[in-house]
């Protein structure tokens, strides 16, 4: 027999027993998941749980320590690129209010608020602002400016137009379109249309002050529906050096050409955008370029207004815009038929393709039904329900006879379970079936 | 035989004009209006909630009020309205009253046409703050005259009794926003009796304190 001799064998027992006794004793353990935000206290009282409930606490307490998301921004991207916004407009209001003018503002709102009869209206709560006065004096007043600008940005107009240029427009831009006898469709800043109502040219006016040398462009573009390239704009109409108020004695560069948005391609954004000569009128083919006259072709319509700024940014300065969405309508086929000469596109919503893994031939564990279902054309899927919802409601079928309570009532013939599965997924209406209408 | 022209323009301009197969639209709105636009859904219990696209709101500010409609992604604010203005100002005694709320809502909705946003969120109908402020349900009351539509879950919608606004506003942590009971002065079932009368419009008589002799016997009996 041999004696085991080992310099502090007592100490390795005592180690060795206390290794597989548990203890609550604080352990250091790395960081498994760094992003979590549970604390513990520190003074846990139940000592005869496990540590790693126990060292949760400590685990966690690196929350703290965490950067916050602009830190991690910045190692990732050091130094981001910042482009500061240029006004390219006209910098102060062209209608501000005077001192004096001011002044009496404040003194009426004095008067008011010494009235009786308008305070009771107030308290009972009938007081009616005039609309259309308010709206008339707003239409001169710098908050109409601010809000144009406002909605403008959150269109993304003036980041299409001029990639860091804005401007603040300085007064109202009216523009009607004929509807029907009398009535006229407005345009403000951001109306949904339909095409039609956009097929004929509009009355444009604003107002000029009476000086003889103050010449006007006016320029109608579409900014999204060009359909060969991602960053052009269309050019619908271009009116130049138009003499104060008259468009009828500009020149007109580009004839009127009604907007064509296609088929399932949303809502197009047409800006009309005026413009302030600085002196006198210009002559656009010696700065610019030939502007298409009559001609419909759409490769001459192609139309950068940056890089039309760019090159005239001397002679001209932007002072005011309006505009509005468009959406596809019967006539524009009468459009692209009668006027462009080529056959109507039409598009469909790109949808994000949902990821599946390459389709196996078998597949255990999985419900082949649904598997197969998967790896089957939306299209395909979408016109079986299209064709049962047609064969339900065919009309020398009779109303459809719909049950009330379907999953209550049992099924006639032996049916399998997957088939059975199907079957409450169509009366409940989920998955493909979501999109009949009843 | 009958040659039938294909198109009845006579331009060949764009004969040769190929189109991109793809066209990209640029409009960041577009996907709103297509109702293609994700939204934020996932915040079933969070009051007030974040599944809006426009917002109206209504500020005040220390003498103005300012309505406001508000765009959740970008948080931009697309169209306001305040006192502050000399058009809406001059007909005014006061500006922070709960009628100039009403006619900012009117005023508001009218602007909101305009720039082309036809439905609409308002935050809280029905919750403590609502009911204390008639500021608010004055502005509730003016948006829905002005006939301007209010945005729709597209689920299923069970009916909102007051029991089910539940949620906790993760953004101002600061002031709690859940519906409070109100204050009871009977018992819970006199008072939801009580309550039910007076909406009715009638006065519910006590039964114990009436003259009727009808009652009498069982009074003396019991």
């Amino acid at each position: 027999m041999s004696i085991i001799a080992r310099k502090n064998l007592l100490k390795l027992a005592w180690n060795i027993q206390l290794k597989c006794v548990r203890h609550h004793r604080v352990i250091p353990m790395p960081d498994p998941m760094p992003y979590t935000t549970a604390i513990w206290r520190k003074r846990y009282p139940y000592r005869h749980k496990t540590q790693f409930e126990v060292t949760h606490d400590e685990v966690y307490t690196k929350d703290m320590e965490l950067k916050t998301l602009e830190e991690r921004r910045q190692e990732f991207d050091p130094q981001p690129i910042r482009v500061d916004k240029v006004n390219i407009g006209f910098l102060s209001p062209t209608n501000s209010v005077s001192t004096s003018e001011s002044r009496k503002r404040f003194e009426h709102y004095a008067n008011q608020r010494n009235r009786a009869d308008l305070k009771k209206l107030h308290y009972d709560g009938a007081l009616r602002l005039p609309i259309d006065e308010v709206h008339d004096d707003w239409l001169s007043s710098r908050y109409f400016s601010e809000n144009l600008r406002m909605i403008a940005d959150h269109y993304g107009v003036f980041d299409d137009l001029f990639k860091h240029g804005y401007f603040v427009p300085r007064i109202p831009l009216n523009v009607n379109y004929p509807y029907d006898n009398d009535q006229v469709t407005p345009i403000y800043s951001g109306n949904r249309l339909y095409a039609k109502d956009a097929s004929e040219k509009p009355q444009v006016k604003w107002k000029s002050t009476n000086e003889s040398n103050e010449y006007y462009t006016l320029i109608f573009t579409n900014l999204d529906g060009h359909l060969k390239e991602d960053n052009a704009e269309v050019l619908h109409w271009f009116v130049g050096n138009i003499p104060g108020n008259q468009i009828d004695k500009g020149e007109t560069l580009c004839t009127y050409l009604p907007p064509f948005p296609p088929n399932g391609s949303g809502w197009h954004r047409c800006v009309f955008l005026l413009y302030k000569h600085q002196n006198g009128p210009i002559n656009f083919s010696e700065l610019y370029g030939l502007l298409p006259e009559n001609s419909v072709s759409l490769e001459k319509r192609t139309f950068r207004t940056f890089d039309f700024f760019n090159k005239l940014c001397s002679h001209l300065r932007p002072i005011t815009l309006a505009f509005f969405q468009v959406a596809w309508d019967t006539s524009v086929k009468n459009i692209f038929h009668n006027i462009l000469g080529m056959k109507e596109p039409r598009y469909e919503f790109d949808f994000e393709p949902r990821y599946l893994p390459p389709q196996q031939f078998s597949v255990e564990m999985a419900p082949f039904h649904r598997y197969l279902e998967q790896y089957r054309d939306r299209k395909d899927v979408n016109e079986e329900v299209i064709k049962h919802y047609l064969k339900m409601t065919c009309p020398f079928n009779g109303y459809p006879n719909v049950p009330k309570y379907p999953l209550a009532a049992p099924n006639e013939k032996w049916v399998p379970d997957w088939y059975k599965y199907e079957l409450v997924k169509y009366h409940k209406r989920q998955g493909k079936w979501k999109m009949m209408p009843f | 035989m009958n040659i039938i022209r294909r198109f009845l323009s006579t331009s060949t301009e764009n004969s040769a004009y190929t189109i991109s197969s793809r066209l990209l639209n640029r409009n960041p709105r577009t996907l709103e209006w297509q109702n293609l636009q994700w939204r934020a859904t996932g915040w079933p219990l969070q009051y007030p909630t974040k599944d809006y696209l426009h917002r109206a709101r209504l500020l005040s500010s220390g003498r103005h009020l300012i309505a406001q409609i508000n765009h959740y992604y970008t948080g931009n604010v697309c169209v306001q309205v305040s006192t502050r203005e000399w058009a809406i100002r001059k007909h005014l005694a006061t500006c922070k009253d709960r009628s100039v709320a009403y006619n900012l809502a009117l005023i508001l909705a009218q602007r909101a046409e305009e720039c082309g946003i036809s439905k609409i969120h308002f935050g809280h109908p029905h919750d403590q703050r609502y009911e204390k402020s008639s500021r608010l349900q004055y502005f509730y009351r003016g948006l829905i005259d002005s006939n301007i539509e209010f945005e729709q879950t597209e689920d299923n919608q069970t009916q909102a009794t007051r029991d089910a606004i539940d949620g906790i506003n993760y953004d101002e942590h600061e002031r709690d926003v859940r519906y409070a009971p109100p204050k009871m002065h009977y018992p819970p079932d006199a008072y939801q009796e009580k309550l039910h009368y007076f909406q009715l419009g009638l006065n519910k008589k006590n039964e114990l304190l009436s003259n009727d002799d009808t009652n009498k016997e069982r009074k003396i009996s019991s």
